[in-house]
């Protein structure tokens, strides 16, 4: 008998409840791109332009949505260009409906703490310590989110989302952990400020193991904010104060830091139903009843359901619960299979190694046999069109567009769209990696400068040569790859919303200015540009490199093997080919050595 | 020392050594990596080789800890404080204050030091905050394009006033607890000498009826009376709070009418200046220092 008991009970603690169904449920459907656990790379459809309520990075490799305080930051950031108003129309939205009882119910990082506190430890209680230090997380809010992204975002153009960047434990462990494995060469780019991370995510996990929930006490920045709307949110635990006694039960139980029920610290949970004796306490949204407390109907209570309403309640509980899965069903399969974005993603995924290398110079080959006349007809409308853009100084966007434009043919056959290429010099190439694959014995070519000649097969692993192209850049120059040979050439994929990219720019420049006549250094920027200029980003820096918007198509992306992780560099020696291709931060002694070597 | 008490022991040196050797690991990967990295600037700090040569240290103590979390759930056991909650001081002394009519001058002394106390501590939270403020309002403070340096700088100009304000509303939140009890010791003996007082006048009324005699129907009548009255007047005074808070509920609607309705501009103003697009940007590529790769 006795074990039986123990037994029912053992069964009843590991049944999960309502809002622990939910925690999983919006864990799950924030996160639905699964497979980009398994393949490492991040959801890039258009959902991710919306914010979710809860704190979920929008680097995590399963993330569908954006994460609002993440946007908050790059909003403020930008507040130089543009004011962010639709996150602040995002957030007050959010605040106003929900308020805390988005930390309660649909927080996947309330979910990791209340979890992670389940482990079987003495606990510690909350007392005027842990009061007081509820206070902390509106300084971080002002220090971190506000102040010091605003005054990098005006005064250097600098985007710095500085509370991600030093304290976020949700970035390192849904972010880090989870791209990490699949992508080992991220292992290259971790630094102190990993380790930094890394460090102040294990504090902050030990610390939620025996304190409740104690990011979202004292640090939760999102927290402080929903907390400023929790006194006048629509769907939050509401209390009846005609039956309310004040007998302080339901604040003795409660984990968070309340003096009152629904006061900026409470999150809604509704865990002081249970403990309720007056059944004073009810979940609403507005004047709708949303969850009563047990055995409220024996009280008499308005809301309450009887028993004919609570069999109504259970019917209309199970239709939104089936709602809900079908949802969760159709997010997993749309974020994993149907998505136009995901095979898109699939599609141009990098092809390991010397397969690689096979492909493309057999689409070299292909594109050069059938499609000569073509492009011949296209480097003269190009040439053409030079003379007019170089008088615009930002041209080169539309240059670019119509660049893509007059390859459209080329690419719905599937086919690489290539750049501009000097007939000989291809035919030279192809000669080459033909060579290289035993196709064709080839003569070595004549025209060619002897000295920087390489036999190096097309590609963009080390060892290999890339594949020539030719831009033209924000100063009306053109930057033609082939033109480099004899020169080490950086170059350097960046854009204006990373941090790291702009970082790291004066260095390249630096370098440049060095060794004038023997670097060439080109800085693409990806060709997902906001729509403030990147042009106008640089204008007042005085950088004296080469500068250059990406294709639509990612022409100069796709021939590097740029990829979504910026900044990246890559370096290649006097005879052009690769001796450096990876997504890392630059310092000026890295740059200095990787000159030393391209020499 | 019961069984449960050891599992916990256990449990809580395997969760603070597997922190303790993570860190260290971490830590330790970091200084041989950036020792070989001024050597050759080229080199990886992190390398999946060192991480796994750490990880063989850290594994055993993972897994017992696991484990040992795993066995502690499906046994049932926890912390036997968890489940009792904290007593709300506040609670307590509203619950007594709600019981006695007037306030004595050891109520009224006690509450006011509690005022000063908790005026006190904000006041000095306040000035703690402003030189916080001070710094983050100067512009120089943030010129150095060397984050690092910026960073640490940060820290040094705010964290010890931060942790001073959070000190101060500490003190104060704990002076103003044994105010709270000192009032409760008041509520109480001022109960008490309620009660007694009551008592009396009770036994006096009773015998004062006892001495009257074939007063009942008097009594009774009366009393009803009085309680017609005390009717009458409570339903004034409920009602009275219902339009109060009929008005409270309608300033309530419409002030999330205003917010939802600026929220909705606001939305539609965002998509048009395309603050929308900027979310999609950056969202769409991996932000690595975000997430703590570099």
């Amino acid at each position: 008998m006795d074990n039986n008991k123990v037994n029912s009970s053992r069964r009843q603690s590991f049944r999960p409840g309502t809002r622990r169904l939910v925690q999983l449920y919006s864990a799950l459907l924030y996160n639905a791109h699964l497979r980009g656990f398994i393949s490492g790379e991040i959801y890039r459809g258009s959902t991710k332009a919306l914010c979710v309520p809860g704190f979920n990075c929008y680097s995590c490799p399963g993330a569908t949505y954006a994460c609002p305080l993440g946007a908050i930051q790059n909003a403020l950031a930008s507040t130089g260009h543009r004011a962010g108003w639709y996150v602040l129309g995002i957030i007050m939205l959010y605040g106003v409906i929900l308020g805390r009882t988005v930390c309660g119910w649909i927080c996947p990082l309330g979910l990791i703490q209340e979890l992670l506190h389940r482990i079987p430890t003495p606990k510690i209680p909350k007392s005027q310590i842990t009061r007081a230090l509820s206070w902390l997380k509106y300084v971080i809010l002002i220090v971190f989110v506000v102040a010091v992204t605003l005054w990098y975002g005006i005064v250097h153009d600098l985007p710095l989302p500085a509370f991600c960047k030093y304290i976020c434990p949700a970035g390192t462990f849904e972010g880090a952990m989870g791209l990490l494995p699949a992508n080992p060469s991220f292992f290259d780019m971790l630094g102190i400020l990993f380790t930094r991370k890394f460090v102040i995510m294990l504090v902050i996990g030990m610390a939620c193991v025996f304190c409740y929930r104690s990011f979202c006490r004292f640090i939760c920045p999102l927290g402080a904010i929903y907390g400023l709307f929790n006194r006048f949110n629509i769907i939050g635990v509401k209390v009846d104060a005609e039956r309310c006694n004040h007998c302080g039960a339901c604040v003795s139980s409660c984990g968070m830091d309340i003096r009152r029920v629904g006061d900026h610290e409470c999150i809604n949970c509704g865990k002081c139903m249970e403990v309720c004796r007056q059944n004073a306490i009810s979940i609403k949204a507005g004047k709708l009843t949303l969850k009563a407390p047990e055995g409220g109907s024996s009280q008499g209570s308005v809301n309450s359901p009887d028993s004919s309403s609570s069999g109504s309640g259970v019917k209309t509980g199970r239709i939104v619960w089936g709602i809900a899965l079908a949802v969760l069903c159709f997010a997993l399969l749309w974020f994993n299979i149907l998505d136009p974005a995901v095979k898109k993603a699939a599609a141009s995924a990098p092809v390991p190694d010397s397969r690689n290398v096979q492909m493309a110079a057999l689409q070299t080959e292909k594109t050069v046999n059938t499609d000569i006349q073509t492009e011949e007809a296209y480097i003269a409308g190009t040439q053409t069109e030079e003379a007019d853009i170089a008088t615009a100084r930002t041209g080169t966007i539309e240059s670019e567009a119509s660049q893509t434009e007059s390859y459209d043919d080329q690419t719905e056959a599937g086919e690489p769209v290539l750049p501009e290429h000097e007939t000989e010099q291809e035919e030279t190439e192809l000669n080459q990696t033909r060579h290289e694959n035993g196709q064709e014995e080839t003569e070595p070519n004549d025209t060619a400068e002897t000295s920087y000649e390489s036999s190096a097969p097309i590609g963009y692993e080390v060892g290999q040569q890339l594949e020539d192209f030719t831009v033209q850049c924000f100063d009306g120059s053109t930057f033609h790859l082939a033109d480099t040979r004899g020169k080490v050439t950086f170059i350097n994929l960046w854009a204006t919303y990373c941090t790291p990219c702009v970082q790291e720019l004066p260095y390249f420049n630096d370098l440049y200015n060095k060794y004038k006549d023997d670097v060439a250094v080109l800085a693409v920027h990806s060709s997902l540009a906001p729509k403030d200029d990147p042009a106008e980003f640089i204008s007042d820096e005085g950088y004296d490199i080469q500068f250059t918007t990406d294709s639509k198509d990612d022409t100069v992306f796709k021939i590097v093997n740029g990829g979504f992780t910026l900044p990246q560099t890559i370096v290649l020696n006097r005879r052009g080919e690769v001796i450096y291709n990876k997504a890392i931060s630059m310092t000026p002694e890295m740059l200095e050595s990787l000159y030393q070597e391209g020499r | 020392m019961t069984r449960k008490k050891v599992y916990l022991i256990i449990q809580t040196v395997l969760c603070v050594l597997l922190f303790v050797m993570l860190s260290t690991a971490a830590i330790r990967i970091f200084r041989e990596g950036s020792a070989r990295r001024a050597e050759h600037p080229l080199e990886s700090i992190y390398t999946v080789e060192a991480v796994a040569e750490q990880f063989k240290y850290i594994a055993p103590v993972l897994f017992a800890s696991v484990g040992m979390a795993a066995a502690g759930l499906i046994l049932g056991i926890r912390d036997e404080k968890e489940n009792k909650g904290v007593r709300d001081i506040r609670s307590e002394r509203d619950l007594i204050s709600g019981r006695v009519t007037g306030q004595s001058m050891e109520v009224n002394a006690a509450r006011a030091g509690q005022r000063h106390v908790r005026t006190g501590g904000w006041t000095a939270f306040g000035i703690c905050m402003v030189p916080v403020i001070v710094y983050l309002l100067n512009v120089a403070h943030f010129q150095d394009e060397n984050l690092e340096n910026m960073f640490a700088a940060l820290l040094r100009g705010t964290v010890p006033w931060v942790c001073a304000g959070i000190a101060c509303l500490m003190i104060a939140g704990i002076l103003e607890e044994k105010g709270i009890r000192r009032e409760i010791e008041a509520l109480k003996a001022q109960m008490k000498s309620e009660r007694a007082s009551a008592d009396t006048s009770g036994d006096i009324g009773s015998k004062t009826g006892g001495l009257s005699g074939g007063t009942m129907t008097e009594g009774f009548s009366g009393g009803t009376m009085t309680e017609a009255l005390a009717g009458s007047k409570k339903d004034k005074v409920s009602a009275a709070a219902k339009s109060a808070e009929d008005a409270g509920n309608r300033k309530m609607v419409i002030l999330q009418s205003v917010v939802i309705a600026a929220a909705v501009f606001f939305i539609a103003a965002g998509i048009w200046n395309g603050s929308m697009h900027d979310v999609l940007i950056k969202a769409i590529n991996i932000c690595t220092e975000c997430i703590g790769l570099g």
